[in-house]
């Protein structure tokens, strides 16, 4: 591991780092702020950083972004982001029982253990990983890209051909302007801006920020007013922390696992967790009405995701849920490919990462924990003059990746899009990730076939290759035959009462 | 029989996919050193694939709306583009495609008028549009938060604006 004290530890580094965390709280808390459209809308401002100091600010974003929605979760009943839906369960009840400051120390000390955990498998893992990666072929990589496609399109959504539909649209996207590989123009309809393509920074803030505005925009003057929130009550006890330490590592195991799958995001991780930690509880009853292990299981869980997450996201370049896509764009800003060589050509950055990751979950704790009370006041802030200046900065972003009027208007197209695809309950992350993946796909199947002559062959006769590609096929068939069983089963019972 | 937005979007989608095609047709499907996998390979497998599955969500879709219908014993209220929203009052959609035309406007006025005019005037039209009646704040935010970006992209980040 490339360890340059010096470099990591800047103070650069320590502060951009501790702005994240800062920042990731306030959004984070914010109701209908996701950390995804939160670390879009600060991407741009990652552009002329270092990419260690890019790193340490968009980690510090993401990390406390997860955790912060547990604030409004517990306190108005509203997850600030979605891993926090499950929080809610037994959050609020505990804030209705006078035991906020209780319920809110146990968010913030069960999202650090998670984090943490989280943190400590990924440097265990990711370098493995990376190692055996660097042995693959464009075969491999084609299929591991088909793979994160067809996991993103059939697990992210209920209506499975919408899913695809979007993955395909992001895919289409990234094939306008320039060939990769012959260099010729395609799909610009003979507009010549966009010989250098569509740029993913446009497309990411228009789908996640834009759209959400525009969404907002129906809401906002029908929101009441919140009253005044007060945090009651103590901070859990050490004892509390003890009796939950199996459910705290079961949780743990669970995200990180939750979270190497890609497209499986925080929120999955949650809900998984908290049902297991109500299957193993001796105090059911208290599920749903204040249960302190619900709590736990719920918000260690998807912290341990985000740690998981990053695995796929470094090591193979395919993001392991929506948040880590974006961050996927800051490695593109940054002129780093995420995946293998990543390890192998820049380890000084893989070990910033793994660095800020770990400090941006010191920061959060030290911050919820001193903060609480302070953060409590952030669902004052009224939404309408915030989303103003986020539309601001929303389309300033876009267009300062290469000074670009073209990119504003982008971002207005793909939130435009964003708003009618939210409207007809289409899936928005699967865009992001067909943007991303469909390069990462379309070159390494043409340099498979350049290979093999145009022969398929290579893709099954190569034993990863043929695994990957067989798990992709079953995600684009299973949805189809488990509703084709359900109906079946649905139908004989009819048949036999 | 109601018309879903689903269908709509499935429609725009089969919309793409002839139109793509269309655009994709002269691209090349080999390369010299075989005879797939050309820069048009992926683009028109993408394509077709859009317009199949584009037509099975339409059929799909039509088939949901008739079968509804046929269950339903009271008439359906007519499909409106409110009711395909869900956009319960009609100002809201106002709303909606004035914040758009505001961002059109803004990315066409912001070269000639200047980042600092533009965005200020800007600000005040979004401010309007989410209904914010803090009227005080409303030369604050026009003059200082304009002001504050400026010096922090051109200052700070180095990102020279128009």
């Amino acid at each position: 591991m490339a360890f340059d004290f010096a470099l990591i530890f800047s103070l650069t580094n320590l502060v951009t780092n501790f702005l994240g965390v800062f920042i990731g709280i306030i959004f984070g808390a914010i109701p209908g702020i996701s950390t995804a459209m939160t670390v879009a809308l600060f991407l741009p401002f990652t552009f002329a950083m270092e990419p260690i100091q890019a790193f340490a600010f968009l980690l510090g974003l993401y990390v406390a972004g997860t955790y912060a929605g547990a604030i409004t979760a517990i306190l108005i009943k509203t997850p600030g982001t979605p891993a926090a839906a499950a929080t809610v369960l037994d959050g609020y009840p505990l804030a209705q029982q006078g035991r906020a400051n209780e319920a809110l120390s146990i968010v913030t000390i069960a999202s650090f253990i998670g984090g943490s955990f989280g943190s400590l498998i990924l440097i265990l893992l990711a370098p493995r990983v990376a190692s055996v990666a660097l042995m693959f072929g464009p075969a491999e990589f084609f299929a591991i890209g088909l793979f994160g496609l067809s996991i993103i399109a059939s697990l992210s959504t209920e209506n499975f051909l919408k899913g695809i539909l979007a993955a395909c649209l992001g895919v289409l996207v990234s094939t306008v302007g320039m060939d990769p590989i012959t260099g010729s123009i395609r799909m610009t309809f003979g507009y010549m801006p966009l010989i250098g393509g569509i740029e993913f920074i446009s497309v990411l803030i228009g789908l996640f920020a834009v759209s959400e505005i525009l969404t907002k925009l129906e809401k906002i003057a029908r929101e009441k007013a919140i009253g005044d929130i007060s945090v009651e009550g103590k901070m859990v006890s050490l004892k509390t922390i003890k009796d939950n330490a199996f459910n705290i590592v079961r949780s743990c195991i669970i995200g990180i696992l939750v979270g190497i799958i890609p497209a499986i995001g925080t929120g999955t991780g949650a809900w998984i967790s908290y049902n297991e930690a109500k299957r193993g509880s001796k105090n059911k009853d208290l599920f749903g009405k204040g249960s302190t292990e619900g709590l736990f299981a719920a918000e260690t869980a998807n912290s341990a995701v985000t740690g998981g997450s990053l695995i796929p996201t470094l090591t193979l370049g395919i993001p392991g849920d929506v948040i880590t896509a974006v961050m996927l764009g800051a490695f593109l800003i940054q002129g780093l490919t995420p995946g293998p060589a990543l390890f192998r050509d820049h380890p000084e950055v893989v070990t910033g990462i793994y660095v800020m990751f770990i400090l941006s979950d010191v920061f959060m704790i030290i911050l919820g924990l001193l903060g609480i009370r302070l953060f409590a006041k952030i669902l004052k802030v009224p939404l309408d003059i915030l989303m103003a200046c986020v539309l601001v900065v929303c389309l300033l972003g876009a267009y300062a990746y290469n000074l670009s009027i073209l990119n504003m208007r982008i971002a207005l197209i793909a939130g435009v899009v964003g708003y009618i695809f939210q409207k007809a309950k289409f899936p928005v992350p699967p865009v992001i990730l067909g943007l991303i993946l469909g390069p990462l796909v379309e070159s390494n199947f043409r340099r498979a076939l350049t290979i093999s002559h145009g022969s398929f062959d290579i893709f099954i006769t190569r034993p990863i290759s043929a695994l990957f590609i067989f798990i992709a096929v079953m995600a684009f068939v299973a949805p189809i035959l488990s509703k084709q069983y359900k109906k079946y089963k649905a139908y004989k019972n009819s048949h036999t009462t | 029989m109601k018309i879903t937005l689903s269908f709509l979007v499935a429609v725009g989608f089969l919309i793409l996919g002839v139109v793509g095609l269309i655009e994709a047709s002269g691209l090349a499907f080999h390369t010299r050193a075989a005879a797939i996998g050309g820069p048009g390979t992926f683009p028109v497998s993408l394509l077709v694939i859009i317009i199949v599955l584009a037509s099975c969500l339409a059929i799909s879709e039509l088939v949901k709306s008739y079968l509804a219908a046929k269950k339903s014993t009271e008439p359906l209220p007519p499909t409106t583009i409110l009711s395909l929203l869900d956009i319960a009052e009609g100002k809201d959609l106002v709303r909606v495609l004035l914040m758009v035309g505001a961002i059109l406007v803004y990315t066409f006025a912001i070269m000639p008028l200047g980042f600092l005019i533009a965005t200020a005037v800007f600000i005040l039209v979004v401010l309007v549009l989410f209904g914010c009646k803090r009227y005080k704040l409303y030369p604050i935010l026009a003059v200082v938060y304009p002001l504050a970006l400026y010096l922090l992209f051109e200052g700070i980040l180095g990102i020279q604006l128009p």
